[in-house]
C-alpha cells in the first residue's frame, strides 16, 4: 500500500510536469520544422552592447529569410555555459554559428569541434581565438582612434599638448583606438604632441584621479584622447573640478547617456562610435554565404563614425542600436 | 522513502524528455543523447558532492568559486610540471573543503557563514593567481581533453566518470560507518552523540568529500575550455542545491541519495539543453527554467506532505538510524 502510493504521487508529478513543460510552448512551436538556421551565441544579453548586436543580426535574418536560433551565456564569467550552449547549437544542426566570445581563448576548443564537424563559425566583435573561424566580424577600432585625432586637432586648432587615457591593457580594440589616434598624429598634424599615456586608467573614477594628477604635471595641457566614454566622463569630472574646463578640449569613443550628455553640454568635442546592428548583419550575411558554401571575407570591419554637437541630433542611430521597443 | 523519492526523480526526468522530444526534432536524437551526457558530468558530481553536505544538515555555498580556484591552480600546475599538475586538483578542492569543514564542525561556525567565507576567499584566490579576469590557457590539454568530449565504449566521459562516483558514493553511504553517521548527524544530531557518533569528525569529512567532488567538476570546466577559469563556476552552488533537492536530499538534513540527485542533475541539464534546441527567446529560457525548477523543488513538499499523512508515521529517515539509535 506504502509503495503504491508513492509511485502513484510520483506519476501524478510526472504528469504535472508533463503539463507545465509542454504548457509553456505554443501549438506551433511544438511542431517546429526542421528546416536550416543559423546559431547566434551571445555572452552577455544584459548588456546593451549584445541587445544591438541580436537585433542587427535578427534584422538581417528576416531580410534573408533564415532562422536564428539564439543562445546566452548571460555574463562573460560563464564560459563552461556558453560551451555547452555551443554544443547544444551543434546538436541542433545549424548550418552555422555566430560566436561572440565570452573568452576568445578558451572557447576556440569547441569552436573547432564545431567546424570539425562540418558547421563554419564566425565570430563577432569578440572573437574566437582560432584560425578556423571562416569571418571576423567586428569594428573598425583604428578608425576610431583616427577620428578622435583628427576631431581634437580641429578643435585645438593651432595644435598643443594631448594626453592619453588609452584604455585597458591587453584589450585588442584598446589597441587599435590607441594606435589609431597615435598614427594619425604623427603622420598628419605635426603640431599636436602626445605628451603622456595612461593604460591603468580603465574607468571612471580612476581616469578621474588620473586626470588630476595630469593638470597638476602638466599645467599646459590642451586636449585628451580617451578610450571610452566611461573614462572621458572621468577625464570631464577631474577638469571640471579643476576649473580647466575651457582649457582642456576632450574627445572619446562610444555613445551611451551619458556621452549624449557631455557632448550636449559641450564637455565632450566629439565621439567616435562603431556601427553595432551593422556588425550584426554583417555577421549573419558571412554566416549565410558560408552556410551556402559561397565566399566569406575573413575579416569585415565596419566603418566608424563621428559625432558631434551639430550631427547627433540627425544622426540616423539605426545602424548604431537597437530601437527602444526591442526584445530579443 | 528514498526509493519512493528516487521513483520520482526519474520519472521527472523521462516527462521531460517525453515533452522536448514533441518540442524540438533535434532533441531525443543518439547524439543529443550523448551530448547531454557529457554535459551533465560537472553539475552532477558538483551536486552529489553537495548532497553528503545536506545530509549532515549543513549546505556548502563556495563550491563554485572553489571550482575555479581549482581550475585555476591545476592549469599553472600543469603548465609547470607537466602531467603530475593534475593532483593539484584534489589537492586544492580537499583542502578547501576540509577548511570549511573543521570551521563548521569544530570551530561551531555557521555553515552559511563559513562557505559564504570560502567563497569570497576562493574566488578571490583565484583572480589573483590569474592576474584578473584572465583565462589561464593550457599550453597541452593532452589525456584531459578526453574528460572534456571524449567517449569510453559509446558512453560520453562526462556520464561515466558520474556513474563511477556514483557508486563510490553509494557504497559508502551504505556501506561504511562514515556513511551512516552522514544520516544519524543530518537527522538527529544530539542522538548521534549520545549513541556514541563522532558528530564533528563526521560534519568535517561530509565538507572534505563535498571539496574532493568539486576539483572532479572543476577537472571537467578545465577540460572543456583548455583554461583555468577564474569567474567560472558562479551560481554552480545554487544548481547544485537545487538538483539535490529535487533529487529528494531535504535541507533540513538526514535524507538523501546518490541516484536521485543524479537523476535532479539530469533535469537541470535536460531543460537547459531542450531550450537551448528549442531555439525560443534567452530570456523566455530563463524564465521558463526557474519556473520549472520551483515546480519541480515542490515535490520535496508534496512527498513530505504525503507521508505525514500515513499510518506509518515518520519514516523520511534513514532506517539506520532507528536500528543505530534502538
Amino acid at each position: 500500500m506504502h509503495r503504491i502510493r508513492k509511485l502513484m504521487s510520483g506519476s501524478m508529478i510526472a504528469a504535472l510536469m508533463l503539463l507545465l513543460v509542454g504548457g509553456f510552448f505554443p501549438p506551433s512551436g511544438r511542431a517546429a520544422p526542421a528546416k536550416a538556421a543559423v546559431g547566434f551565441s551571445m555572452p552577455d544579453l544584459s548588456e546593451s552592447f549584445w541587445i544591438s548586436m541580436a537585433y542587427g543580426v535578427d534584422k538581417e535574418a528576416k531580410a534573408l529569410g533564415v532562422q536564428i536560433v539564439k543562445v546566452n551565456a548571460g555574463g562573460d564569467a560563464n564560459v563552461n555555459q556558453q560551451i555547452s550552449q555551443i554544443q547544444d547549437l551543434i546538436q541542433r544542426k545549424v548550418s552555422a554559428i555566430i560566436v561572440g566570445a565570452t573568452n576568445g581563448a578558451a572557447v576556440s576548443p569547441i569552436v573547432d569541434r564545431a567546424v570539425a564537424g562540418g558547421i563554419p563559425v564566425v565570430g563577432l566583435s569578440s572573437i574566437p581565438a582560432t584560425s578556423r573561424i571562416v569571418s571576423a566580424v567586428g569594428a573598425d577600432h583604428y578608425s576610431m582612434g583616427r577620428l578622435q585625432a583628427e576631431c581634437l586637432a580641429k578643435a585645438l586648432g593651432s595644435g598643443g599638448n594631448v594626453g592619453m587615457m588609452a584604455g585597458p591593457a591587453g584589450q585588442s580594440w584598446a589597441d587599435e583606438r590607441a594606435k589609431g589616434f597615435r598614427e594619425t598624429v604623427a603622420s598628419r598634424f605635426s603640431r599636436i604632441k602626445i605628451v603622456t599615456e595612461s593604460r591603468l586608467a580603465d574607468n571612471r573614477n580612476s581616469a578621474l584621479t588620473t586626470m588630476e594628477d595630469w593638470i597638476q604635471r602638466f599645467p599646459t595641457l590642451h586636449g585628451v584622447y580617451s578610450a571610452t566614454d566611461d573614462i572621458g566622463a572621468g577625464v570631464v569630472d577631474a577638469i571640471k573640478a579643476g576649473g580647466k574646463t575651457a582649457a582642456i578640449k576632450v574627445s572619446s569613443s562610444n555613445l551611451s547617456p551619458t556621452a549624449a550628455q557631455l557632448l550636449q553640454s559641450g564637455d565632450f568635442v566629439c565621439v567616435s562610435i562603431q556601427q553595432i546592428v551593422l556588425q550584426g548583419q554583417e555577421a549573419v550575411k558571412q554566416a549565410v554565404n558560408a552556410a551556402r558554401k559561397q565566399p566569406t571575407t575573413s575579416r569585415v570591419a565596419t566603418p566608424a563614425l563621428l559625432v558631434t554637437k551639430d550631427n547627433m541630433t540627425n544622426l540616423d542611430m539605426s545602424l548604431v542600436s537597437a530601437p527602444a521597443g526591442y526584445k530579443p | 522513502m528514498r526509493l519512493g523519492r528516487g521513483v520520482v526523480g526519474l520519472l521527472a526526468v523521462l516527462a521531460a524528455w517525453a515533452a522536448f522530444s514533441t518540442l524540438s526534432p533535434f532533441f531525443l536524437t543518439g547524439s543529443n543523447i550523448v551530448n547531454v551526457g557529457s554535459q551533465v558530468g560537472p553539475l552532477a558530481i558538483a551536486a552529489l558532492g553537495e548532497m553528503v553536505v545536506i545530509i549532515t544538515g549543513g549546505f556548502d555555498v563556495s563550491i563554485g568559486a572553489v571550482a575555479a580556484l581549482v581550475t585555476v591552480v591545476t592549469a599553472g600546475a600543469l603548465n609547470a610540471v607537466g602531467p603530475a599538475g593534475i593532483l593539484a586538483a584534489p589537492l586544492v578542492g580537499i583542502a578547501c573543503g576540509a577548511v570549511n569543514g573543521i570551521l563548521v564542525s569544530y570551530g561551531g561556525v555557521q555553515p552559511i557563514i563559513a562557505t559564504l567565507g570560502m567563497l569570497s576567499f576562493a574566488r578571490g584566490f583565484a583572480l589573483i593567481l590569474s592576474g584578473g579576469s584572465q583565462a589561464v590557457m593550457l599550453r597541452d590539454t593532452g589525456a584531459l581533453a578526453w574528460l572534456g568530449y571524449g567517449q569510453l565504449g559509446g558512453i560520453p566521459a562526462g556520464l561515466a566518470v558520474t556513474v563511477v562516483v556514483i557508486l563510490l558514493l553509494a557504497a559508502l553511504l551504505l556501506g561504511l560507518r562514515l556513511g551512516r553517521w552522514f544520516y544519524m548527524v543530518g537527522s538527529n544530531r544530539q542522538a548521534a552523540e549520545l549513541v556514541g557518533v563522532p558528530v564533528k569528525a563526521a560534519i568535517a569529512w561530509a565538507y572534505v568529500l563535498c571539496g574532493a567532488a568539486v576539483s572532479l567538476t572543476a577537472l571537467f570546466y578545465l577540460a572543456r575550455a583548455s583554461a583555468g577559469l577564474p569567474t567560472e563556476g558562479t551560481g554552480l552552488e545554487l544548481q547544485a542545491i537545487a538538483a539535490a533537492v529535487i533529487g529528494g536530499a531535504s535541507l533540513t538534513g538526514g535524507v538523501g541519495a546518490p541516484v536521485p540527485v543524479f537523476f535532479g542533475a539530469l533535469f537541470i541539464q535536460t531543460l537547459s539543453n531542450a531550450l537551448d534546441l528549442a531555439g525560443i527567446s534567452p530570456f523566455v529560457k530563463e524564465v521558463v527554467l526557474g519556473a520549472v525548477i520551483v515546480f519541480a523543488g515542490l515535490i520535496d513538499y508534496i512527498i513530505r506532505k504525503i507521508s505525514e499523512t500515513q499510518p506509518v508515521g515518520r519514516d523520511g529517515r534513514a532506517p539506520d538510524t532507528q536500528t543505530h539509535v534502538g
